[in-house]
């Protein structure tokens, strides 16, 4: 009997496991079940404020094993919000707060080149940062022995968009490449910051850049400005930067439109059949290709239409002897009432994927 | 002896403003904000309008950087830009607006719906619209409903733009909408929106006219709804 007819025929027990077999190309004992944002579901279902899960980390990290549970998912990125991952008030950004809904980054400290030197790294977390790695490592510390879970490391492109402001790192990329390559080292370190804290809590983080799309920049430019100090963090952390693949190669418009299909296929940007069907084609060896629920279809569609999708989607994969898995994208209700409607079409999603035999 | 007709010269001009022209179009494609203000004065001197400046110096040029926007030839820097150097020739050009204004394509309130904070995508769009020849009033970011009712009241709009990115805020359009109908105010204007979270089913949904996927299609639809050139919605 062959190791991998062995590998096959394993009987998972975890979704730990099968988040590791499924990622290694291996057959889990059943559809995996990913998660990424959820951060509106905690508040609205669970009923606490926006403020209580930044400012609580005990208590957001014991609802989130609680969500974990209750859908049982395999893979869970832990602790969402964009105000916690490094780059909140205690760097100097502008938060502002609109309604009950999570505050967005307004502006950053960086207007000029002598603001670089103000800007200091911490000796310890402070602020929503330290409170992100405490969730983390409650989380991890719940059910890291059963649930892959990771979380994310901010990236020094995604750091300087938050610093300098998103429009301003666009233009500097245009007008300004001598404070675009000064900040983006600053932003390096700090990055390195972030990774050196998170593996204090966890060891299986990601790699984050949560501001770069395919269509924000040029991919000429992606390669010579931005991957030489995305690399600098990765090597550091040993880490992929996954999002190379969704850019294609410079001057190669075929490999940039396969990027933007696994793209809009594995993010849920564009969810249909027919962008599984095309992105099929251009799958990456070793990566898991699942079928994506976006937030919006979470929300909006009804959940017979969902899992119709879903398992047309999954059967899909399956045709092209893959094993898929199922990743909700955004779980984002606007409303209690909302949250338990997507509470119900999670509970279904979760139903099927128990019951398909793969 | 060579003569030289008053026809000759008449060319000669209109052959010359219409190489400034290009040369502005080409400025704003490539960004130059520097070069565009130069051009945009040259063409006045020239006796070019103002109305044919915006029309085929800086509106020819940000449509070309529309449709390579959406056609992912550029990307969101040369986009930025490009705006910029457009807004430098509208710069340049408003000394002679007061004397002989332009007569704007269409009038636009744009925002971000209320609890949404996240602008970029709105902003391109407005960016775009204006590089269209479109006036834009742009109310910003978390932008409740009674807001867009009173600027449509008071800017008499011919159409209104909103956008979000979130799945928690996109509800807010709906409520925008109802609010402009309970003011009598949605027969009056027509709705476009777009954002992250949008598809076109949603708009259709909530009775919007016009949904489009992003910034450079934004442009085509308003376009089309104004009656400026035709569309898909």
């Amino acid at each position: 009997v062959s190791d991998d007819k062995i590998k096959e025929e394993t009987i998972m027990t975890t979704g730990k496991e099968r988040y590791v077999t499924t990622i290694s190309g291996g057959k889990p004992d059943k559809l995996p079940f990913f998660v990424g944002n959820y951060n509106n579901f905690i508040t609205n279902y669970y009923g606490i404020t926006v403020r209580e899960y930044l400012d609580k980390p005990a208590r957001t990290a014991e609802l989130m094993v609680r969500f974990v549970e209750e859908f049982e998912f395999d893979q869970f990125l832990a602790a969402v919000g964009y105000i916690l991952y490094g780059c909140g008030p205690e760097m100097g950004v502008k938060w502002e707060w609109a309604g009950e809904n999570f505050p967005a980054a307004v502006e950053g400290p960086i207007k000029s080149e002598q603001d670089l030197e103000k800007i200091q790294i911490p000796d310890a977390p402070t602020g929503y940062f330290k409170n992100y790695l405490e969730m983390i490592r409650l989380i991890n510390e719940a059910i890291g022995d059963r649930v892959f879970v990771t979380a994310s490391i901010l990236g020094p492109f995604s750091t300087a968009c938050f610093l300098r402001g998103v429009q301003e790192v666009m233009i500097d990329t245009k007008l300004n490449m001598t404070l675009f390559e000064k900040y983006m080292a600053k932003c390096v370190e700090i990055s390195k910051y972030f990774g050196r804290n998170m593996y204090n809590v966890l060891k299986t983080p990601m790699f984050n850049e949560i501001f770069l799309i395919p269509e924000l920049i040029n991919p000429r430019f992606y390669y010579q400005h931005i991957v030489p100090y995305i690399d600098k963090v990765c090597h550091e952390f040993n880490l992929i930067n996954s999002f190379s693949a969704f850019v294609g190669r410079p001057d190669d418009e075929a490999s940039r439109k396969a990027g933007r299909i696994l793209y809009d296929a594995l993010f849920g940007t564009k969810e249909s059949l027919e962008v599984i069907e095309e992105a099929l084609k251009h799958v990456i060896p070793g990566f898991p290709f699942f079928v994506a629920v976006s937030g919006r279809m979470l929300v909006n569609w009804p959940k017979d239409e969902i899992l119709d999708f879903v398992k047309k989607g999954v059967d899909l994969v399956r045709s092209h002897n893959l094993y898929p898995a199922i990743s909700l994208i955004s779980v984002q209700p606007p409303s209690p009432e909302s949250a338990q409607d997507v509470a119900d079409k999670m509970r279904r999603i979760n139903e099927f994927r128990n019951s398909y035999s793969l | 002896m060579l003569e030289v007709s008053a026809m000759d010269i008449r060319k000669e001009v209109i052959f010359m403003a219409n190489e400034v022209l290009s040369k502005m179009c080409k400025a704003v494609i490539d960004g130059d904000f520097q070069a565009v203000p130069i051009f945009t004065r040259q063409a006045l001197d020239a006796g070019v309008s103002p109305q044919k400046i915006i029309d085929d110096g800086l509106s020819a040029g940000m449509s070309v950087i529309g449709q390579r926007f959406k056609a992912y030839e550029i990307f969101v820097p040369e986009v930025l830009i490009a705006a910029k150097a457009m807004q430098a020739g509208l710069e340049a050009l408003e000394p002679v607006l007061t004397q002989s204004p332009v007569k704007p394509k269409g009038v636009v309130v744009i925002g971000t719906v209320y609890q949404d904070l996240h602008d970029i995508g709105k902003n391109l769009v407005g960016m775009l619209l204006r590089g269209a020849g479109i006036e834009v009033h742009d109310l910003g970011t978390n932008v409740p409903p009674e807001k867009f009712v009173e600027a449509v009241q008071e800017l008499k709009p011919d159409m209104v733009g909103m956008s979000c990115l979130l799945t928690t805020t996109m509800s807010n359009m709906e409520r925008t909408i109802k609010a402009l109908r309970e003011e009598g105010l949605r027969d009056k204007v027509k709705i476009i929106i777009g954002g992250q979270p949008i598809t076109e089913s949603y708009a259709k949904k909530i009775g919007a006219d016009g949904y489009a996927s992003d910034a450079g299609h934004a442009v085509d639809v308003v376009k089309g709804l104004l009656g400026i050139a035709k569309s898909s919605v």
